[in-house]
């Protein structure tokens, strides 16, 4: 446990702020975080992405924000924010890299929760 | 997700549809409270319908910003068992448009995050309490914000009076344009406006009198019905606020309902008190009306209207009507509206103006609307298996469609059902639905322009915000009544706006469809002024959808031509009209000559812009106003004119000519003017025109030539070399006498 903790840390997570909004429940803030590399709200960011469907990825994005933000996953909250921002605005240049960072992201975290 | 919330500890409805939000938030709360859960907003109303009581508070991510969260809210609030239920907002850091967007649907409070714990648990903690106490208040009766009674203590008490016995009635007063004030001042002066009325009530009526404040500025009192009883409630009415130190006249109406019949419930009487005070709304002349069969017979059509709305829709009682739209230069038909009729089993045809109105107020309107589009597809679908050459057609969007989130799908699932190519079916919006909520409007008309819909203004010109609306919201076509210029007494004034208003559209691009067109005079204008599609009893009623094939059929269809400027000279023709720019300057700083420019057609001729020195060589000086240039001309001159300027615009080479002229004052001039092409759009043609004044030079011509004459009849060799010589140009060198 303390390493996985140890390296979200040095990956740039604040884990201090997301244990006290779990109220230090370490386990279930792990648990958070794996049910969250698989959370929905990425494949249908990739779908509504795919089909162009700004409307869809604007709201996907979004979401994966704030669940982002709640868990002090600043790696994975940075490129999602950008994301966020060139959608709202309608701009289309960045997003497949974007995403791409994205993706990066979550399969990092991924490696790192791995059981 | 726990089923039953345990009776000691509050119960939180969390709603959100991310399962680890919704475990993080139930960590976050567990230990003061117990929460139940929804991931949508239909399982968490379904939740607050079987365990509304228990639930002390709602938590509402509302990171999606459309869609059922919003939907989960709004329907929320119309609930009146709902609407005093504390909603939580979980916003994120920047949010800003989703949190007001929650809050003008009624969310109590917002939390952003992420925040520490303690913070949304203070949060949370401070609403429960609130909330208790507003309830405490209202169990009791009263009304926290006035001490007066609240809605049901007032129907409690007013009912137990009545049946007491004695000879009472119900008044309703209300405060005109409450929400106005609201929206102007704050909520904080709302409140302070509306405990002054509540003091003032209390002063002014006898002690035997009943005051309550069933809701908002919404005030009932039951009364002895005595002539002082009523003289002093209408004194009150009329003097309570007049001196009220708010910058705003502040009026306040009053229904009076005289209680006959006692088994009436009291909650019907306060509304039929309502109603009649309703009646007056608007009418600075009166401050009081009194319930009377006429109130009654009204209140009852509308009820009937409403019961009658649904089945009406399932028995298709509805019917679609087409408006034709022909254009305006082939005369073809080119398009129509529909429009909607309703034909009921008992009261017959009832004019849309009774019902919309309704259907409106209780967002039945869009059921309907539905209705319509989907039978207008299956006619055109109809019409086109058929073989019946069609035209596009346009249905309405009301200010409720304007909200509705899955607008542009529904629209795209229509035409891919009838299979409908996406111009068959056009969409009218209107200006009011801009007032309500502009930038809901620019969304959703930007997405379904996006998606193909030829989108169009109704009633362009009928609201407030007509020039901001245009600036601000792009469509495809402006929709302007004429029947705008009825009913003025000085229609010449209606005339010269539509004009302008037709001209702006053309240089936006924008193409103009005339409704109310009925008579052969305003075609005629509304060609001369470029105006491109026609609707109106002129052209033909509306018809039912089988007569309107039956016009289809007899083949004299056609596709608009609206027509856009297609040729210009060298100019940007937006440079022509900027109040700034080297062109203005350029234009009014020419010294001596007179320039305007000039749009002809055929033979008339009209002055767009012309500069001071033009304005002082015809109007002689003065500063404004129009120049009519043609009835300056001589009479004797015009063709000569008109024929240089047909040429100029032919042969695109600049053309001059020579020309009297009488200025304002009367004076006679000769003019020199020189036309030179600008623009062309079909028939109609852009001038520049200079004019100098040429009046001296032809005056020595002439005075040259009596000479000459004088000189040939006493006879003598130098008059051929004399008339020789005034011919020729000086600079050549002549032979001068």
């Amino acid at each position: 446990m303390e390493t996985i903790l140890h390296h979200l840390e040095t990956w740039g997570c604040d884990v201090p702020g997301a244990l006290e909004r779990l109220a230090g429940d370490t386990n279930l803030y792990v648990s958070c975080l794996r049910m969250f590399t698989a959370d929905k709200g990425f494949s249908q960011l990739r779908a509504a992405l795919e089909c162009q469907d700004m409307r869809a990825a604007f709201e996907a994005a979004h979401m994966l924000k704030g669940v982002a933000a709640n868990l002090g996953l600043a790696p994975l909250l940075h490129p999602v924010s950008a994301l966020v921002e060139e959608l709202r605005a309608n701009r289309t240049e960045r997003l497949a890299s974007l995403f791409g960072q994205v993706e990066d992201a979550r399969r990092k975290l991924g490696s790192i929760v791995a059981a | 997700m726990g089923a039953q919330c345990a009776d000691a500890r509050k119960c939180i409805l969390v709603v959100d549809d991310s399962a680890v939000d919704r475990i993080t938030l139930r960590a976050m709360l567990a230990d003061r409270y117990d929460t139940l859960e929804a991931a949508h907003g239909p399982d968490a109303l379904a939740i607050l319908e079987r365990q509304g009581r228990r639930i002390a508070a709602v938590l509402l991510n509302a990171s999606r910003l459309s869609l059922s969260e919003y939907e989960f809210l709004r329907s929320l609030r119309s609930r009146q068992e709902f609407a005093s239920l504390p909603v939580m907002i979980l916003a994120q850091l920047d949010d800003f448009d989703g949190e007001l967007r929650a809050l003008k649907l009624g969310a109590t409070d917002i939390c952003r995050r992420p925040c520490p714990p303690s913070l949304l648990q203070q949060q949370l903690e401070n609403l429960l309490l609130f909330s208790e106490a507003v309830a405490l208040d209202s169990s009791l009766g009263r009304d926290s914000l006035t001490g007066l009674d609240g809605r049901e203590a007032f129907y409690a008490r007013a009912g137990a009076v009545i049946a007491a016995g004695g000879e009472y009635m119900i008044a309703s007063l209300d405060v005109e344009r409450f929400k106005l004030i609201n929206d102007l001042f704050g909520a904080a002066q709302g409140d302070a406006l509306l405990r002054h009325v509540a003091a003032c009530l209390k002063d002014a009526l006898p002690k035997e009198a009943l005051c309550g404040r069933l809701e908002a500025d919404h005030f009932a009192i039951c009364l002895p019905r005595t002539g002082a009883a009523e003289e002093a409630l209408i004194a009150l009415a009329r003097d309570c606020l007049r001196d009220y130190p708010l910058d705003m006249k502040i009026e306040l109406r009053l229904g009076l309902y005289d209680i006959v019949d006692t088994a009436v419930p009291v909650n019907i009487m306060c509304d039929r008190a309502r109603m009649a005070g309703a009646s007056i709304k608007g009418r600075f002349d009166q401050i009081c009306a009194r319930y009377n069969d006429e109130h009654r017979r009204a209140l009852l059509k509308e009820q009937a209207i409403v019961n009658s709305m649904r089945d009406a829709l399932e028995q298709e009682d509805f019917l679609v009507y087409f408006h034709p739209k022909h254009d305006l230069e082939t005369m073809r038909l080119v398009g129509a509206e529909a429009l909607v009729r309703w034909r009921h089993p008992r009261l017959g045809f009832i004019s849309p103006a009774s019902f919309v109105p309704i259907f409106e107020k209780s967002g039945f309107i869009s059921a309907m609307d539905e209705y319509v589009w989907e039978h207008v597809c299956r006619h055109l679908r109809n019409w086109m298996d058929a073989g019946v050459p069609t035209v596009p057609v346009s249905v309405n969007l009301s200010r409720v469609d304007i909200h509705k989130p899955q607008l542009c799908e529904l629209l795209l699932g229509l035409l891919r059902k009838y299979r409908l190519p996406i111009h068959m079916l056009r969409l009218e919006v209107t200006e009011s639905s801009y007032m309500d909520d502009p930038q809901q409007l620019n969304a959703t008309i930007r997405n379904l322009r996006l998606a193909g819909f030829f989108v169009e203004m109704d009633d362009f010109g009928s609201g407030y915000s007509s020039l901001n609306m245009l600036k601000d919201i792009y469509v495809d076509a402006l929709k302007v009544d004429m029947r705008f210029l009825e009913n003025s007494s000085d229609s010449r004034r209606g005339t010269t706006i539509l004009t302008a208003v037709l001209r702006m559209a053309r240089w936006l691009r924008l193409p103009v469809v005339a409704e109310g067109v009925e008579t052969v005079h305003q075609v005629n204008f509304l060609r001369s002024v470029g105006c491109a599609v026609g609707q109106g009893n002129y052209f033909g009623r509306p018809i039912p959808a089988d007569e309107f094939r039956t016009l289809l059929c007899r083949g004299s269809v056609g596709t608009e031509s609206f027509r856009v400027p297609d040729e210009y000279a060298d100019m940007e023709p937006e440079a022509l009209w900027q109040a700034s720019g080297e062109f203005s300057c350029l234009f009014n700083a020419l010294p001596g000559v007179g320039a305007c420019m000039c749009l002809l057609d055929g033979g008339e001729l009209e002055v767009l812009r012309a500069n001071d020195a033009c304005r002082a060589l015809l109007a002689d000086g003065s500063g404004i106003g129009e120049i009519v240039l043609l009835e300056h001309i001589c009479q004797t001159d015009r063709p000569a004119f008109l024929r240089a300027l047909h040429a100029a615009a032919e042969r695109r080479q600049p053309q001059h000519v020579c020309c009297r002229c009488r200025t304002a004052s009367g004076r006679l001039v000769w003019l020199d003017a020189g036309a030179s092409f600008l623009a062309r759009s079909g028939e109609r043609v852009l001038l520049a025109l200079m004019l100098r004044d040429m009046t001296r030079e032809k005056q020595r011509e002439m005075r040259l030539c009596r000479q000459e004459h004088a000189l040939a009849r006493t006879g003598g060799h130098g008059a051929g070399r004399l008339r020789r010589g005034i011919f020729r140009s000086p600079a050549r060198g002549t032979e001068w006498p």
